[in-house]
């Protein structure tokens, strides 16, 4: 990658105001602002909290911050996917009239909904402790699925924006794929409760290992097995890099279709 | 300063066009997998084009409508492949099609100059270190915070036409810019066009004005339906266009 005269990441410059006006875009104009940020997982958080206390209170200790943590990690990962996958359509006009690297148009998406989670997340940290869940020397290791959770989200992104292009019914197409994950991964409920068959196959979902990465970090207090974190980020880094190679590979398909 | 801007050869585009009505879904990708029809024509928006444009000059592309003149600015910016030929442009080049894409209504007139600038590939420090240059160019200082979509048509299309001669690009492609803003404004984007030009900036112009061709460039080239029919003294270009020729 080159860089600029000052040394510095040459579209970096552009990727903070695409990231900046589209956060400034989301959150201005609106009576609650940011709060419209923190109501839809507070809102799921009440309806899941009350229908499953009874059952999932059973089996899980400190059941209210296990969930929250579980829809926090959810949050950035639906959003963040559902977002870019028609990212490069939206954005059809920037493609035929500037020339920049594509997978800014993405990486923007995805980072702008980074920063609503981080918010998310710092609001999470001061919520759970009230709940029971004390600061631990674990927390410092968060970084760690934060990283995996980013990387992974960011190159499925990419994959689905352009596939997106190329097939109009993607994000109908995701929508209903991000539903089926969303109960194929333990947000609501303990791997414990699924039967030893079917749990091995939700353990081969990323994103269970990455909500129960979290979930250790911050609850049990001892961070994840180093080896799965350390498979999980290889292949999450894997998912990114072949995105952003896909995206640059197809760079010129992608702006004869958005253009024709 | 000598040396070359912009070079093609045989340069050529193809897209491929819906031949009949179909939406491009998943299941009618599948469907064609399978029967093996497919829905799409290739159509050449442009064929056999040779350019040698030096650095310095400035170039005219004249034609109808539908004649490939956008096309080829896009070739030229390195936005589209081309589909046989090559081409080859030295510097930052970058063009000036909408400019106004891409911007937001609904940030103020300072968010949206330096969006603009990054879109243009200026650097937060460069942007910062011209932004007074750029902000007295537009004539927008006393709007740098209203809405960006709260300002006429004409003063909105100042935005980015000042950050962009402020982008330091080496060669400007211009697609129907001058047409941008009243008489006072034009005046000066003509006085900076011949700023840039004594820069030795190479400017590459597509216009219907065609007395703006012959005056402004010293040679031209003459597309009709995607085929160069003359290129040369843009005087001469323009009179075949007039004549039909």
């Amino acid at each position: 990658m080159s860089t600029d005269k000052n040394g510095s990441f040459p579209y970096f410059h552009l990727f903070w105001e695409m990231t900046r006006a589209q956060i400034k875009l989301r959150d201005q104009g609106t009576v609650l602002g940011f709060a419209w940020t923190l109501l839809h997982p507070a809102l799921m958080f009440a309806v899941l909290y009350a229908l499953f206390i009874k059952w999932m209170g059973k089996f899980v200790d400190q059941y209210a911050a296990y969930l929250l943590i579980g829809l926090v990690v959810w949050n950035f990962f639906q959003k963040g996917t559902s977002v870019a996958v028609g990212s490069l359509r939206r954005s059809h006009s920037l493609i035929v009239n500037y020339r920049f690297p594509r997978e800014i148009i993405v990486l923007s998406n995805v980072a702008a909904v980074a920063w609503s989670s981080l918010l998310e997340f710092c609001v999470l940290l001061l919520v759970i402790m009230p709940m029971g869940v004390t600061p631990r020397w674990s927390w410092l290791f968060l970084p760690v699925p934060a990283l995996i959770l980013a990387l992974l989200t960011t190159g499925l992104s990419l994959l689905l924006a352009v596939l997106a292009v190329e097939y109009l019914d993607m994000d109908r197409i995701w929508e209903v794929a991000v539903s089926a994950l969303f109960y194929l991964t333990p947000i609501f409920y303990p791997l414990s409760i699924i039967g030893e068959d079917k749990r091995a196959w939700l353990l081969w979902n990323p994103l269970t290992q990455v909500v129960m990465a979290f979930r250790e970090c911050l609850i049990s207090g001892m961070p994840a097995d180093k080896g799965v974190l350390a498979l999980l980020l290889l292949g999450a880094g894997f998912c990114a890099v072949c995105g952003v190679l896909l995206l640059r590979r197809l760079e010129y398909r992608i702006a004869d279709k958005v253009l024709v | 300063m000598s040396g070359r801007a912009i070079c093609a050869e045989g340069l050529g585009k193809s897209f491929l066009m819906s031949a009949r009505e179909e939406r491009g879904t998943l299941l009618a990708a599948a469907r064609r997998w399978v029967t093996g029809n497919s829905a799409h024509r290739v159509l050449w928006a442009l064929r056999g084009v040779d350019l040698d444009i030096q650095k310095g000059e400035t170039f005219g592309i004249i034609g109808p409508n539908g004649a490939g003149k956008s096309t080829l600015l896009l070739l030229l910016a390195g936005i589209l492949a081309p589909s046989e030929g090559r081409v080859e442009a030295c510097g930052k080049v970058d063009p000036f099609f909408q400019l106004a894409a891409g911007l937001q209504g609904r940030l103020s007139v300072m968010d949206n100059l330096s969006l603009c600038s990054a879109l243009l590939g200026m650097s937060r420090r460069d942007f910062r270190a011209k932004l007074g240059r750029i902000v007295e160019f537009s004539g927008l200082g006393d709007y740098l915070y209203a809405c960006y979509g709260e300002l006429s048509t004409g003063m909105a299309a100042r935005l980015p036409f000042s950050v962009a001669v402020h982008a330091d690009l080496d060669v400007l492609l211009l697609d129907e810019m001058l047409s941008v803003g009243d008489r006072d404004f034009q005046a000066r984007c003509f006085k900076v066009f011949e700023d840039l030009r004594a820069q030795g900036k190479t400017l590459i112009i597509v216009s219907h004005n065609l007395e703006l061709i012959r005056n402004f460039c010293g040679r031209a080239l003459y597309l009709r339906a995607g085929v160069p029919v003359f290129s040369g003294p843009a005087a001469e270009a323009v009179d075949r266009l007039i004549k039909g020729g």
